[in-house]
């Protein structure tokens, strides 16, 4: 009697969690909703699907950047007939011509920081969907430790990564700008200095978050794995010992139920990952095609354009860089979360 | 002095001759571009202001007056600071917009 009471208990611990229960992903956001896959079975090709689609639709922004490029070499052009004309360096005209350059970037920079920032709040409100539903699917899979842990980390650093980026990083990106406009026109030392400042600690702070955040989940997943791991495999021993004659039959049938289990998680986290990747990419690919023109534009502008307006505009495409980087950061930090999930536990 | 002034007034205006080709090439850079014309036209006064201005420094200091060619600067200054105040404004309006949607 003691014996089959508990078998029962034991039973119930790793089949009525998971037996009923279906674990789908949520769906992918708006912004990321051209560029989704119908199927997502495959992960390699629903990528490939994703990548696709997102180089399919980037003309209209390659063009979009190619007209700022090609304003910026005529005001180079224009300022360099004006600097011979007068036969000497002037600081007036370069301080016009970089109060000019800085109007000209202001307007798209702006458009791109707010593009930064709605990315950074669709992948975050993404994740806060997800991320539940991994945890569910993980511990139905037996990972009851791993997933309690994975959870409470993935939804902590997302959170605080999005609250820098939004409240603090995106307004320093245009304080940068502002500063690197006024460094270029007046060629202040400690405008120079405060403006190299901000954007160290933009670098440093996406680095330590993301530094912490790895850190973290190697540690969790290593150590909550492993404890899940002995669970499992003690509760299996404990029922096969326990209940004679099909005390491994039941064994065998409970890890059945943990693989498919596991098959529902892994199913939910590559859709996960691929709407992820379809939230990102567009976003991502709309401001890297307006720094690598940028970048050109200022390779080109150096052969006969002022050091100052150089300047700023290398400033400008640091400005675009970071703001990559920040979105690049939110979803390598969400794509990490969804991997560990799906590592999961070793049956 | 006169003499001087005179040579110089006779030179600019020759050179205007050969600076009107390259007015015209700026006006078309500047249709091109579709950059603000408001903004260049404010650029080549600058360099107009600050070429006549360097003329008429040379002058006083070469006739001894150097205390007037130096007032004659700062008169440059301020005139040029007062000629960039739209752009200033432009940028300083942008920020603030920027600002009220952040």
């Amino acid at each position: 009697m003691k014996k089959i009471i508990l078998f029962l208990i034991l039973l119930s611990t790793i089949i009525i969690s998971s037996s009923a229960t279906e674990y789908t992903a949520p769906d992918v956001p708006e912004s990321g909703e051209l560029y989704m896959p119908e199927d997502t079975q495959s992960f390699s090709e629903g990528l490939l699907f994703v990548l696709g689609s997102a180089l399919k639709h980037i003309a209209p922004d390659a063009a979009d950047a190619l007209k700022v490029c090609v304003k910026i070499l005529l005001l180079f052009l224009l300022v360099s007939i004006v600097d011979t004309v007068q036969g000497q360096h002037s600081m007036v005209v370069h301080l016009a011509a970089s109060v000019m350059l800085g109007i000209i970037m202001l307007q798209p920079a702006s458009t791109f920081f707010q593009l930064a920032f709605q990315t950074i709040n669709d992948m975050t409100q993404y994740g806060k969907l997800l991320i539940p539903v991994m945890s569910a699917a993980l511990a139905a899979q037996g990972g009851i430790t791993s997933s309690a842990a994975l959870y409470a980390g993935t939804t902590i650093f997302i959170s605080v990564l999005s609250l820098v980026i939004s409240s603090i990083i995106i307004p320093l990106l245009y304080i940068y700008l502002c500063l690197s406009i006024c460094c270029g026109a007046l060629g202040d030392k400690t405008l120079c200095t405060i403006r190299d400042f901000i954007k160290w600690l933009v670098t440093w702070t996406l680095k330590i978050i993301l530094y912490v955040f790895t850190g973290y989940i190697s540690i969790t997943g290593v150590i909550t794995g492993t404890t899940d791991a002995s669970a499992l495999k003690a509760a299996k021993l404990a029922i096969s010992g326990t209940v004679p004659v099909v005390g491994s039959i039941i064994s065998d049938a409970s890890d059945t139920v943990l693989i498919s289990a596991g098959f529902m998680k892994n199913t939910a986290g590559i859709y996960g990952i691929i709407a992820v990747i379809a939230v990102f990419i567009g976003p991502f690919l709309k401001i890297g095609i307006q720094y690598i023109a940028l970048k050109l534009t200022a390779g080109i502008c150096v052969t006969y354009g002022g050091r100052e307006e150089v300047n700023v505009l290398n400033d400008c495409a640091k400005a675009m860089g970071l703001a990559l980087g920040s979105i690049g950061a939110m979803c390598l930090m969400l794509l990490v979360g969804i991997v560990c999930f799906i590592k999961g536990v070793s049956l | 002095m006169l003499l001087a002034v005179l040579v110089c007034a006779l030179i600019g205006i020759t050179a205007l001759n050969y600076l009107s080709h390259i007015l015209s090439f700026l006006k078309k850079i500047e249709m091109t571009s579709n950059l603000n014309g408001g903004f260049v036209a404010i650029l080549l006064k600058t360099v107009g202001i600050s070429i006549v201005s360097d003329i008429a420094i040379m002058i006083c200091n070469d006739s001894g007056n150097t205390a007037l060619g130096k007032i004659l600067n700062v008169l440059t200054t301020a005139v040029t600071l007062w000629v960039c105040m739209p752009l200033f404004t432009e940028l300083l309006d942008l920020m603030e917009n920027i600002l009220q949607a952040l």
